[in-house]
């Protein structure tokens, strides 16, 4: 569930917190603004290392950016206070769960309003713990709205109740998600290559 | 001139809050890691606020009935029926109240003469003294010991009854102890309230959060629906502890008494309150779960660093409170919390704020994050060791 007081994605555990990964999952930065780089105009490389995906702890990072482990703490700290660094989700191939996440993704056509544009609406759709990430889009709808939920009826009843019910909202259009091909950069159903490296070559 | 003399007699012999007093200190200090407040740290979930803010916009601001609205009334009663097993009819034998804190006042005042006796066991949330003495009843406490985890026993009942006594006061799970009863010793208790011929005021608030074995109302059993007035509310399920909402089940004619109160004191509890406690009840639960998952993950964190400290505490099965024996350090509760607080700014509430069994003991909420209480134990066990070397 999210704490959306300060705006941040929870953090799913403890062991993420802390930057310790867990063998087999992958982490993924959300957020990330335009500017990120230092005065001098090279990117932090702090936030190069994490983009790399490597998956690294903090023990580690600090071992290849040369600093103490309390210093390379700080400097994720810095990124949070500054909301460069939003959170942390690990991202998972759930297709052959039988938990069954349904997913779809919706156009919702808005009403701008004076002295906010589409914000306050995009504000209160996006604080629903259904709803994943929110965007306001350039085109033939205003707002596009990823949901999540356990079953087709539940994602299509907060859709019929709570999305299209809203004083300011025009339209709504529903798409299930049918399959994963790619996610957040991760192929699906793609086999870890065999990586017969010599040990030694000339 | 002093304005004292116009003051009720039994209001200036109210006892001041143990708590309060401690927070007066705790307020004016900085970085204070607080594992005194008894509230969630989650917000309300977004759809029960969403629920609120939709009815405001609809209109929804005028008086409902007394009883309160009667959807709500439904619903409380479906909620009540699937979770604990007992039937309430909607019309007459639900009432809804602004927070459990009103069905409890409204309850004793429509319920106590003066000279009445109310059983209740301690440690105890605070208020139930205040409340008994401010109905002009006669409190008689029934301890509750740490070898029984703090769960309430029919021997202590009987041990502490005497004639005269009217009602038992159950709040199971305790604040602050996170003692409860297992189905044999509710039994146990039901079978002495039908003997002695009580009637049982039963808070349920912290039910939802019962981590293990499950939890058994006392109306639910044989013989005592007609005996019990069922309190909860969404305070601590929902994160509604802001919203000032529960309700009252029992019998229509303590319902009717109840009422009697409540309509002249209060009229409804607030429309908002209520529109978004029919939001928690009908679609709240998946949030719900998701809390106590956490809190019992905390639970199960903290517990075992108190242990770890030889701060001998032991496994709350529900509420979000560890009640840690403060003994190793052989100082008195209130002046290990006072010295905790200023040696390291972490804040816990003396035990014996909540009755004379509370001596020897802190209480600690673990509604609160992880770093927190990482924090909060080191700090913790940095001081304990530090008085073990100075002694």
């Amino acid at each position: 569930m999210a704490n959306d007081q300060s705006g941040q994605i929870l953090v799913t555990s403890a062991a993420t917190r802390f930057g310790i990964p867990s063998r087999n999952s992958h982490r993924i930065i959300y957020g990330f603004a335009a500017d990120f780089c230092e005065t001098d105009g090279a990117m932090n490389p702090l936030i190069k290392l994490l983009l790399e995906g490597g998956g690294l702890s903090t023990a580690q990072m600090a071992q290849v950016l040369n600093l103490t482990e309390a210093e390379v703490n700080h400097q994720l700290d810095q990124l949070k206070k500054d909301r460069l660094l939003l959170g942390w989700r690990p991202v998972l191939n759930l297709a052959d769960e039988d938990a069954g996440v349904v997913r779809a993704v919706i156009e919702v056509k808005i009403t701008p309003e004076r002295g906010g544009g589409f914000n306050r609406l995009a504000e209160r759709i996006s604080r629903f713990d259904e709803v994943e990430s929110c965007y306001l889009m350039s085109g033939g709808y205003d707002l596009l709205v990823f949901v999540n939920g356990s079953s087709l009826q539940k994602v299509a009843g907060f859709v019929s109740e709570k999305l299209s019910t809203i004083e300011g909202v025009l339209s709504t259009a529903t798409h299930f998600l049918l399959r994963s091909y790619k996610e957040q950069g991760f192929l699906m159903d793609v086999k870890a290559e065999e990586n017969d490296r010599l040990k030694v070559a000339p | 001139m002093d304005t004292t003399r116009f003051i009720a007699r039994h209001v200036v012999n109210l006892p001041k809050s143990g708590i309060r007093d401690f927070f007066e200190v705790v307020s004016k200090m900085q970085d204070v890691i607080s594992l005194g407040i008894g509230e969630p740290d989650f917000d309300t979930p977004w759809h029960i606020r969403e629920a609120a803010i939709y009815a405001l916009e609809k209109g929804k601001t005028h008086y409902t009935s007394n009883l309160g609205l009667l959807e709500l009334r439904r619903a409380i009663n479906r909620y009540v029926e699937k979770n604990f097993g007992v039937s309430y009819r909607p019309e007459d034998e639900i009432l809804v109240t602004v927070g459990v804190s009103e069905a409890l006042d409204i309850a004793f005042r429509a319920l106590v003469n003066p000279g009445d006796k109310v059983m209740f066991h301690q440690p105890c949330y605070v208020s139930y003294h205040p409340s008994i003495t401010l109905t002009h009843g006669v409190a008689v406490p029934v301890p509750t010991y740490a070898k029984d985890n703090f769960a309430l026993t029919a021997a202590a009942l009987a041990a502490a009854w005497q004639p005269g006594c009217k009602l038992l006061m159950l709040n199971l799970p305790c604040n602050p102890t996170g003692g409860t009863c297992d189905r044999a010793q509710v039994e146990a208790i039901a079978k002495f309230c039908i003997e002695k011929d009580l009637l049982v005021l039963s808070d349920e608030i912290y039910s939802e959060l019962t981590f293990e074995g499950g939890h058994v109302s006392i109306a639910s059993l044989p013989g005592m629906q007609e005996r019990t007035i069922f309190l909860h509310g969404f305070s601590k399920a929902f994160a509604m502890t802001g919203w000032r909402i529960g309700y009252a089940c029992g019998p229509a004619t303590l319902i009717e008494a109840m009422m009697k109160v409540h309509q002249y004191s209060m009229m409804c509890a607030s429309i908002i309150s209520q529109e978004a406690a029919i939001e928690a009840l009908l679609r709240g639960e998946d949030a719900m779960k998701s809390m106590r998952d956490q809190y019992q993950r905390r639970r199960d964190f903290i517990v075992r660093r108190f242990n770890e400290i030889g701060l001998k505490c032991h496994l709350p099965r529900g509420s979000f409170y560890a009640f840690p024996s403060v003994e190793k350090t052989k100082l008195k509760e209130t002046d290990f919390a006072v010295s905790l607080l200023q040696a390291e700014r972490v804040a816990m509430v003396p035990g014996s704020a909540f009755g004379t069994n509370g001596a020897g003991f802190c209480r600690a909420c673990f509604a609160t994050g992880y770093d927190q209480l990482i924090e909060a134990a080191n700090r913790i066990e940095r001081h304990v060791q530090k008085l073990a070397s100075q002694r």
